[in-house]
């Protein structure tokens, strides 16, 4: 059994000095990985991920994270993933992380991915050229997504991502902002290369619970939507005697 | 001038942009000469922030500002698979 924190969208800004780390101290005992779904930064400034960093610096458990839109918006992405690196933070863009616990292996694939909508109604890569650009960013991204997740020979297997790769998520937000929350490129990435579990956040006002079209169960952890510092999903459980097997209280 | 409903996406647009606030997931509604603010963020420093921008933005509206702070519950727990 693997229990994996999730989060998304802390929005760390100057003034949020102290606002995570007193609920770090929680996840001793609780969780394994506390895994960051982007949006780490209110405007994108590595002085703000300085400051989320140092919050970060007494977690308990190994801390892997990706980046979100907000974490690009000053071009200072590489000076934000630097300075969550110093603090002992994993940064995946494209990229994957092998953490063992207790003899059995999580295998992380972690990027930003992008939107582009979903079956009916999504962009295509045809016109002009910054609406192919805006297609081939999530193209490329679902591809090494894809490529990631089939290289990893561990016993269980996340997608990390900020924008999502389902519909079911978004339930709650404007159906019109759809294409700009995710893509079906993401789980069509998913369903291809298999996975226990995606992670994703971006989506504030949607929902917590989705699953892909082959069933891999989708969570979408914006903070303003789970209200919650984190929630923990378990891998593997299997005494149902113990605990039921729906949400019950961590603390 | 009136408030009108152009005025209500350009001051999305600055609420995103904005380093105060930077937030893509605020409501701006205009109705009867009031523009309308509703949404959730993390503090009540940012939510005053909100306000702030919206006034120096629309300062022929009124603005109202309905934005909530977001209040962080227990964590939970889900058994997958």
């Amino acid at each position: 059994m693997i229990r994996i924190a999730a989060v998304g969208d802390v929005h760390f800004g100057d003034d949020s000095a102290g606002s995570l780390a007193p609920h770090l101290e929680t996840l001793a005992g609780n969780a394994d990985v506390l895994l960051i779904a982007g949006d780490l930064t209110k405007h994108g400034l590595a002085q703000e991920a300085a400051v989320l960093a140092h919050d970060l610096t007494g977690a308990p458990v190994p801390v892997v994270a990706v980046l979100g839109n907000h974490d690009y918006h000053c071009d200072e992405q590489d000076d934000i993933r630097h300075g969550l690196e110093l603090a002992g933070v994993t940064v995946l863009e494209g990229e994957s992380k092998v953490i063992d616990v207790a003899g059995e292996t999580l295998g992380i694939a972690g990027i930003k991915g992008f939107g582009g909508g979903f079956a009916g109604a999504c962009g295509s890569d045809f016109g002009e050229p910054e609406m192919k650009a805006f297609i081939r960013h999530t193209k490329a991204a679902s591809a090494l997504l894809c490529e990631r997740l089939s290289a990893l020979e561990t016993d269980y297997r996340v997608a990390l991502l900020h924008y999502s790769p389902v519909e079911d998520t978004l339930v709650g937000e404007r159906l019109e902002i759809y294409p700009f929350l995710g893509s079906y490129l993401l789980a069509e990435a998913i369903d291809s290369a298999g996975a226990d579990l995606a992670i994703h956040g971006h989506a504030h006002a949607g929902s917590e619970k989705g699953a892909t079209a082959n069933g891999v169960e989708v969570r979408n952890v914006a903070q303003p939507m789970l209200q919650r510092p984190y929630t923990v999903y378990r891998l593997g459980y299997s005494d149902q005697s113990e605990e039921s097997a729906t949400a019950t209280r961590v603390g | 001038m009136s408030c009108s409903d152009y005025d209500a996406e350009h001051l999305r647009d600055e609420l995103a942009r904005d380093e105060r606030v930077s937030e893509l997931g605020i409501e701006v509604s205009i109705s009867g000469g009031k523009a309308f603010l509703s949404g959730k963020v993390s503090s009540a420093e940012r939510r005053e922030a909100v306000g702030e921008v919206a006034r120096e933005i629309l300062p022929h509206c009124t603005v109202v500002n309905e934005v909530t702070v977001t209040v962080l519950n227990e964590p939970n727990l889900e058994n997958i698979g």
